[in-house]
């Protein structure tokens, strides 16, 4: 907490940053086609001051290539990343439970569904944005049933959340099953929706989950330390004067808003908001105001990279939400099962 | 003299659902006193508590701190007039005990500020009263109950409050620290004029430390005075259904209670 603490801790979170700056600029240059960093910093300065002459010595078919395909895609994975990280710090740092991430809610099952039932009736009426729309009304209204099963007297309990999270999940998972069902050639659009991907990111995306990251950042960082002491229980966080019901419902509004723009806009994508938050908070230690940011940050980072990895080093392209479930998955159990050793032994 | 009235509470009712936890509580509670809530378990004392703190909303009959009702109090104003040291004590994930302490300056740290140089007294203070200053660095995650118990106990301390509510905050400590607590919790009252409010199920220590004693039985307040005439064996076979036997102890200066156990001693 002293002065030398913080000056490291700032230290760190710069150091995240400078990091996610590389990765996008490597990610940018590599694919199909290898592109050199300069000419990708004289394309995205071009663009950035307005000033074209800025990229005239590279090839023409560069600026198409950094703008136009890897840039959007690159983005939109930084950004989902984030902010799916995000979410995890708020959803553990609500139900007091290291598990809990955006999923234990259903609210990305719930989105998943509204999206099947898109794809399968298929709805365009809103043309592109009809999959996201239906994606992001599931998620709403599982929330508001999730929320409303767990509420009693006007309190949420963290446990009944949870419960109520999973059995809501549940139904729907047999929902999109069925759906899957009823769909019969058309299966494959939604397995590949739900799988997860990059492939169709646009700029319009980019925006969209920008304003929405750093919407949740905001309003997260303002209740951080609202946050922290709600970690020592409701009886002890209300006692010292934190309005836990309300900064309980805001932020998980909020932080259930985010997953759904990042899952309506890339289908399911897992693992993240887990492994992230465990991640920083064995390095940054449990203090919101620093974690956030921090896993913000990690998130992103770690999101680029495995979607670097599926786009320009395997030899195809393997779906992002299957792949960091099978990295994230096993890195997961082996932090479980060092958390349960450690609380053997004390 | 009378002291001036700390809490009061008029005709205080609370139900889960339609069943009633506590009917009709009438009580004043005065400044500079220690009080001690006892009765059998499920009784309604932390349900009482919880409704003294505001956690809980009565579903019929008012709280009055300091003459206002408590509903007027911002929650922020009344976590720097009140505080609580709740039965479970989660340290949350992984804080040092020096920053779950810090947390009792929760209500006087403005949004975005640092704590001050006072803010860090009371937490040194809280820490050194409590005894768990060498320890100010550990994570609480590898404190056992007791000491995490303790850091809790600091972190209402460091609150620095006219009223201090205990809800059980002993129950994982052993004879010493207990001791240690009650006694530190005995000088807040007689050197610095605090209010406690205390639940406790050890009958002994209510009556060497509590100046008053509130017993309940079945969300009610069956008997209420100062501890030497309420405490009596009469009313402890009557709420508990257990025999004692109340006498002066020469050695503790203060009236012991015996029970009649079963053991294979006896």
């Amino acid at each position: 907490m002293g002065p030398g603490l913080d000056r490291k801790n700032i230290l760190f979170t710069c150091c995240l940053a400078a990091l996610l700056l590389c990765s996008i600029i490597a990610s940018t240059g590599m694919g199909y086609m290898q592109i050199q960093w300069q000419d990708i910093l004289k394309v995205i300065g071009g663009q950035l001051f307005g000033a074209p002459e800025m990229s005239q010595s590279v090839e023409a078919s560069i600026p198409y290539i950094v703008m136009d395909v890897r840039l959007p895609r690159i983005l939109t994975a930084v950004l989902v990343g984030a902010g799916l990280a995000l979410s995890g710090v708020i959803y553990q740092g609500i139900l007091l439970n290291p598990l809990a991430d955006p999923y234990t809610l259903g609210i990305s099952s719930g989105a998943a569904f509204g999206a099947s039932i898109a794809l399968l009736a298929n709805i365009t009426l809103l043309g592109h944005f009809s999959t996201p729309l239906f994606a992001f009304f599931g998620a709403i209204a599982t929330l508001a049933v999730v929320m409303r099963l767990s509420t009693f007297g006007g309190l949420i309990s963290a446990q009944t959340l949870i419960l109520s999270g999973v059995i809501v999940g549940a139904i729907l998972s047999a929902g999109i099953s069925f759906l899957k069902y009823l769909a019969d050639e058309q299966v494959a659009i939604i397995i590949f929706w739900l799988m997860g991907s990059f492939g169709s990111s646009t700029w319009s995306g980019v925006l969209l989950l920008a304003l929405t990251v750093l919407f949740g950042l905001l309003i997260t960082l303002y209740f951080a330390r609202d946050l922290n002491i709600m970690s020592l229980g409701k009886r002890s966080s209300d006692s010292l004067g934190v309005e836990t019901a309300t900064v309980r419902q805001t932020l998980l509004l909020s932080a259930s808003f985010v997953t759904a723009i990042c899952v309506a806009l890339t289908g399911i994508i897992g693992f993240i908001g887990l492994i992230v938050p465990h991640l920083m908070r064995y390095l940054v230690g449990p203090d919101n105001r620093k974690l956030l940011p921090a896993s913000a940050l990690a998130g992103g980072i770690l999101l680029l990279i495995a979607d670097t990895i599926t786009r320009a080093v395997l030899p195809m392209e393997v779906p992002i939400g299957v792949l960091t479930a099978l990295i994230g998955g096993p890195f997961f159990c082996i932090i479980f099962r060092q958390k349960q050793k450690g609380r053997a032994y004390e | 003299m009378n002291k001036p009235v700390a809490l009061s509470t008029k005709g205080l009712s609370f139900s889960y659902g339609k069943v009633p936890t506590l009917e009709n509580i009438n009580v004043e509670l005065s400044t500079g006193k220690f009080y001690g809530i006892i009765g059998p378990n499920g009784c309604g004392k932390t349900t009482f508590l919880d409704l003294l703190t505001g956690n809980k909303k009565p579903s019929a009959g008012t709280v009055h701190l300091f003459d206002k009702p408590l509903s007027s109090y911002g929650k922020r104003d009344l976590a720097t007039l009140l505080a609580l040291v709740p039965q479970e004590y989660d340290t949350g994930f992984g804080f040092s005990v020096e920053e779950v302490v810090l947390m009792g300056r929760h209500p006087y740290i403005p949004r975005f500020s640092s704590p001050t140089p006072t803010d860090w007294e009371h937490v040194d203070r809280a820490m050194e009263a409590i005894g768990i200053l060498a320890m100010r660095n550990r994570y609480t995650s590898t404190l056992s109950g007791g000491q995490k118990q303790r850091a809790v106990v600091a972190r209402a301390l460091a609150q620095d409050t006219p009223l201090l509510l205990f809800d059980e905050a002993t129950s994982s400590l052993d004879i010493k620290y207990t001791l240690q607590i009650f006694n530190l919790a005995r000088d807040l009252v007689d050197s610095h004029h605090r209010t406690i409010v205390a639940v406790m199920h050890n009958l002994n220590l209510a009556t060497a430390y509590c100046d008053e004693v509130l017993i309940m039985d079945k969300g009610k307040i069956v008997s209420a005075g100062s501890t030497r005439s309420t405490l009596t064996t009469e009313v402890v076979r009557e709420v508990f259904g257990v025999d004692s036997n109340i006498a002066w102890d020469e050695y503790n200066q203060s009236y012991q209670i015996s029970f009649r156990y079963g053991g294979k001693n006896q």
